[in-house]
């Protein structure tokens, strides 16, 4: 073991930690990726000069610069960035048109004033919009029909903030945009992966919603009293929207039908079904310009809705190509820790999910990418085992952490301190861990 | 719009235009007919006086407090929670907890002082401290009535899928009830439903308009919701 490695691998686990400090606190995190993708990339520059290391064999300074802060940002634009706009934009038109709401008001009805099981319902529901929806824009405005609904039936507000942001995390396992978002770090970290899909995916998608979903709705059902409480309080909203019309409803669901059934390109499903909802609600009328006109402005109010994520993504790129070049030095620590078969991997899997909080090193959109570079390193894993694996450990204690931005606008929105949040949030994501690391091992473990 | 005209207009809105108005804010308002809603919100209200009399008789006062001392009710005073545009007064947590918001009183107590001194006598901090702990008493009374009180009993039918019902209370009912409880029991010459505007007011001017409009809109009969075809 060369001293040299060891020590640069040190400093970067202690920058590294410095990182999680910094996500903790609340900082912006397209600042801190930045500066930890300058860091990374110069630390692997110093230490390839003491002790030259494999992945940057043959490149030169300013192929690295270039690999870094160029080729990242251009490769993840290419393959994400399209998608999420595309996505932002069908997010609006759901919003825009009522279907949303309406689908919302409709189980709320189905559920009546039983506070249970309404709350699952619109759990259900809000997990299967966010199947096709992304963004903090479409979630807040979802949480501003939901979460007042479930606090009028006397659910207290810690309880409601976090179903409703569990349900919108248990979608995100079958949502097709972050899948494509996560499949782009994979391809970053083998080029070989770069051909799997979502509906080789689908499956496991499917699974791991359900399973998170009622993780969810178990622990919210634990957690409240045998008798809801009684409110009075007062509102200025008489929500007397009209509904959407039935037929429209189905639009929730046509992007994901058009992938898996149709194979249809995503983007292409996303207008598809954007326009599909715009006709049947009968928005694209008064003449040519006025819908072009009302298309452009739900595609603009789309970009906006993700536009604080776009910076943070381009520079998460950054930051996955320069774990590329940390690897190395975290394979030097690592050597002979990394499990080798599909059972250990699980377990290690399983054991460390909580550290995908706080944008942690299980946390593909957290400093994770860099495990996965090490991981990637020691064993020919198949994607279809090893996605499965970082999607569970970033996409459930990601969605249900403090740092997600749409999990802080809710603290702002409903006052729960989020000590009380997280003492539901981190248990749970631990949970849906475990069952689910254990589901991989039994589904592709034999891929090994 | 001045809180002394919008308190004027709303003193002379009967008890069936408040019971309208809070069913405009029922999740299940949609799925209920306007006649059925008028002859509910006539029951509520007299489930909620006649259980005030009730309480009256069984204690032998009117006072709320000492009321709420007598069926060992916890009172806990908090400064305010505003959940969006959502302002919580207070909050019956059973069995025991009576939740009362003391900020959103205090100011507009001191609102009325400042810009209505003539209705002072009716909205004094003491006086709307105590309506608002009638009315969570009422809640706590309809816990231990629920297989009796009118306002627990009264459900509609969600739907029907192969002889497998759902059945709801309506939540509006016990609002109503509540707000007959304490109106009996405070002895009030106004509905307590008033104070959504009043508390409200010093928070948000422009909602609480809103709210004041939608209050007389519905007075007048010019807001007729929309019932669903069930």
């Amino acid at each position: 073991m060369d001293v040299a490695n060891v020590v640069i691998g040190f400093i970067m686990v202690l920058s590294f930690f410095g990182l999680v400090w910094y996500c903790v606190k609340g900082y912006n995190l397209m600042v801190g990726f930045f500066v930890m993708s300058v860091l990374w990339t110069s630390i692997a520059l110093i230490g390839n000069s003491i002790h030259p290391t494999s992945v940057m064999e043959g490149k030169t300074f300013i192929d690295v610069l270039t690999n870094v802060f160029q080729t990242g940002p251009e490769n993840y634009g290419k393959a994400i960035l399209v998608n999420i706009f595309f996505g932002a934009f069908f997010g609006r038109v759901l919003i825009d048109t009522g279907i949303a709401a309406t689908l919302i008001r409709k189980v709320v009805e189905l559920g009546g004033d039983k506070p249970r099981i309404t709350m699952s319902l619109l759990c259900i529901v809000t997990a299967v919009i966010f199947t096709s929806m992304t963004g903090i824009g479409p979630v807040i405005s979802i949480a501003v029909i939901v979460l007042p609904i479930m606090l009028s039936l006397g659910i207290p507000s810690p309880i409601a903030l976090f179903s409703f942001m569990g349900s919108i995390m248990a979608g995100i396992f079958g949502n097709i945009v972050n899948f494509k978002q996560y499949q782009a770090i994979f391809a970053t970290a083998n080029e070989s992966y770069a051909s799997y899909d979502y509906n080789t995916y689908f499956k496991f998608g499917m699974i791991a919603m359900a399973v998170s979903l009622i993780v969810v709705l178990v622990v919210s059902n634990l957690s409240m009293n045998k008798k809801v409480s009684r409110a009075w309080a007062a509102t200025p909203d008489a929500g007397t929207t009209v509904d959407a019309p039935a037929i429209s409803w189905i639009s929730i669901i046509l992007p994901v039908i058009g992938v898996v059934v149709f194979k249809l390109p995503i983007i292409f499903g996303f207008i598809v079904a954007g326009l599909f909802a715009l006709l049947t609600c009968g928005k694209l009328k008064g003449g040519f310009a006025s819908v072009c006109r009302m298309l452009s402005k739900q595609f603009a109010d789309g970009a906006i809705d993700v536009a604080p994520m776009i910076g943070f993504l381009l520079t998460l790129s950054m930051f996955n190509n320069a774990a590329t070049y940390a690897s190395p030095y975290f394979k030097t620590l690592l050597d002979g820790a990394m499990p080798q078969t599909a059972l250990l991997l699980c377990i290690v899997f399983a054991i460390l999910t909580p550290l995908g909080f706080f944008r942690g090193p299980m946390n593909l959109v957290g400093s994770g990418s860099a495990i996965l570079a090490v991981v990637v390193a020691t064993a020919a894993w198949p994607v279809q085992f090893l996605y499965p694996l970082f999607a569970i450990t970033t996409v459930a204690p990601q969605h249900l952490d403090v740092t997600q931005s749409w999990v802080a606008w809710g603290f702002g929105y409903t006052k729960v301190p989020a000590k009380e949040y997280m003492k539901m949030s981190i248990p749970t994501g631990w949970i849906i861990g475990i069952i689910l690391c254990a589901i991989v091992f039994f589904m592709y473990g034999n891929l090994v | 719009m001045k809180l002394g005209v919008m308190m004027r207009d709303l003193l002379q809105v009967e008890d069936e235009a408040w019971g309208l108005y809070a069913f405009s804010r029922d999740i299940l308002n949609r799925r209920i007919l306007p006649e059925t809603k008028t002859e509910m919100i006539a029951k509520a209200t007299a489930c909620g006086k006649a259980y005030a009399q009730r309480i009256i008789r069984e204690y032998g006062t009117r006072d709320v407090r000492v009321i709420a001392d007598k069926l060992k009710l916890k009172l806990e005073f908090q400064s305010a929670l505003m959940t969006g545009k959502r302002v919580l007064f207070a909050c019956y947590t059973p069995p025991y907890t009576i939740e009362i918001m003391e900020e959103p009183v205090r100011r507009a107590a001191e609102l009325v002082q400042e810009e209505e001194p003539a209705l002072v006598e009716l909205f004094q901090q003491a006086g709307i401290m105590n309506t608002i702990l009638g009315h969570e008493i009422f809640h706590f009374v309809e816990d231990q009535f629920a297989h009796e009180i009118y306002t627990r009993t009264e459900k509609i039918l969600l739907w029907n899928l192969l002889g497998f019902k759902n059945y709801s209370t309506i939540r509006t009912l016990s609002e109503v009830g509540a707000m007959a409880f304490t109106q009996e029991l405070n002895r009030l010459s106004y509905a307590p439903f008033i104070l959504d505007v009043l508390l409200y007011y010093s928070y948000d001017a422009a909602s609480a308009e809103k709210i004041y409009r939608d209050v007389l809109g519905v007075s007048s009969g010019r807001c007729r919701e929309p019932v669903e075809d069930y």
